[in-house]
């Protein structure tokens, strides 16, 4: 097959945004269109570089076929609708129960989460698995919020010689799962991204929420310390922002369209986030809402400045074009 | 003067390149995207030339949505083709489609043609 061919089947590829089974499978099937096709021309007695030029030029624009076939996939099923909205269903309940703080429950639902997490992520990455991964990554950043307190004291005595120096071994064991928590969130992160950015940002969406709501009831109390009124405060509010999230998700995979997808994302999690922010800090002005919206505009467009830096397609994909050469390739053509 | 045909006909196609498809495969019982691309023009005498790239997102489509079956065969020659073939639910779209379409172009005529009575 002519390099034109190969390079315009490349651009399809590059803005295809779909899993790989899926990307291989079309991809495969372009590449018997062109093999026919150009054979075809060829025994019209039409050389096979003019052959080559001519089926890319009555296939289309590479962009445009690529949009056409995300469209065809990017919805999914009611199903998939479920499971997407399912996370945050179950959090949002552990907030309206205010279970949240229970030893027992809250870590079950927790583990319960990264366990279909896991699975999901070894069964192929369907499009639901997005949302569970991002309550996932969200005890690892509790986690290192509750224990800032031990690098803070380190930071205070080095600085300013008012703290005293926490143990050597309590040091260490912060300092290593701060390296472990970053490394599994920017690794996470980055395959998301590689796979589809706007799946990363679906992904992203309950953490600065999340993260507000954490910073409120610590300011009130040790999270984990005290259980009293008052840091069940916000818990009918976070139940509320949670169910919002979980239809955002649902709305998102009915969707066809990337960028009214995009949108969905930034307009309900804006309103979201403006609800949260609202009960925790009291009265927001105007400006304030604009503030937040434009926060999480930026916020959710990080995942695609990162695809620019990292690029599209997953580990092992590099070899995608020997792969189809390999199966779908004809031994007379 | 800008070609009207170039901009018209791309808009009818669009809107029924499902219910073509569907027919066609109904027809043929299991075809695949090449065979119905030529098939779409030969019958149409050349008239229906439709971007090539389009007519495999829409198979896709019909698939996804559950009126088509999708399977790779593997030919004497090594190489992979993927064959569509209709499903009960797709052939019930298309008999609703396909009665929709000739009343809608009966309804059509009749406006362009009025029956003088």
């Amino acid at each position: 097959m002519l390099t034109e061919v190969i390079s315009y089947l490349h651009q399809i590829k590059s803005h295809l945004r779909l899993d790989p089974t899926t990307e291989k499978q079309i991809i495969g099937e372009l590449y018997t269109h062109f093999q026919e096709k150009v054979s075809e021309q060829q025994r019209f007695g039409i050389n096979e570089k003019e052959a080559s030029r001519q089926a890319i030029k009555s296939f289309g624009q590479a962009k445009t076929i690529a949009r056409l076939f995300y469209e065809a996939h990017s919805k999914g099923s009611w199903m998939d609708a479920l499971m997407i909205g399912l996370p945050h269903l179950m959090v949002a309940i552990l907030f309206a129960s205010h279970l949240w703080h229970h030893y027992v429950v809250a870590p079950l639902v927790f583990i319960l989460i990264v366990s279909v997490t896991l699975f999901g992520w070894w069964s192929g990455k369907p499009s639901w698995l997005y949302s569970w991964i991002g309550y996932s990554l969200f005890p690892l950043l509790l986690v290192g919020y509750i224990s800032r307190s031990i690098p803070g004291q380190v930071i205070s005595f080095l600085f300013w010689g008012e703290a005293m120096l926490p143990s050597l071994w309590s040091l260490t064991l912060v300092i290593s799962s701060y390296i472990i928590y970053t490394w599994i969130i920017v690794r996470t992160t980055i395959r998301v991204v590689k796979r589809d950015w706007i799946l990363a940002s679906l992904m992203l969406i309950p953490l600065p929420i999340l993260g507000c709501w954490l910073y409120n009831v610590e300011q009130s109390g040790n999270v984990l310390i005290n259980s009293g009124v008052v840091i069940h405060q916000w818990d009918g509010i976070m139940a509320f922002a949670l169910l919002i999230l979980g239809i955002t998700s649902l709305v998102f995979i009915r969707l066809r369209q990337r960028i009214i997808k995009f949108l969905a994302l930034v307009i309900l999690s804006s309103i979201t986030f403006t609800i949260v922010a609202h009960n925790l800090w009291g009265d927001i002005g105007f400006f304030s809402v604009i503030a937040l919206a434009i926060f999480m505009l930026l916020y959710l467009l990080i995942p695609a400045l990162v695809e620019s830096r990292v690029g599209h397609g997953e580990k092992g994909s590099d070899n995608w074009w020997q792969d189809i050469q390999i199966d779908y390739h004809s031994t007379t053509t | 003067m800008r070609n009207i045909q170039s901009e018209y006909l791309p808009d009818l196609l669009r809107g029924n390149t499902d219910i073509l498809l569907l027919s066609l495969i109904d027809e043929m019982g299991s075809t695949y995207g090449y065979q119905m691309i030529k098939e779409i023009e030969r019958r149409s005498r050349g008239f229906l030339q439709c971007k090539e790239g389009t007519i495999y997102p829409a198979l896709r489509k019909l698939e996804n949505d559950g009126f088509t079956k999708g399977e790779w065969r593997v030919l004497p020659n090594g190489q992979r083709r993927r064959y569509y073939q209709v499903t009960s639910s797709g052939q019930r779209v298309l008999a609703k489609k396909l009665a929709i379409w000739q009343e809608f172009t009966a309804a059509v005529n009749l406006v362009f043609k009025p029956i003088k009575s």
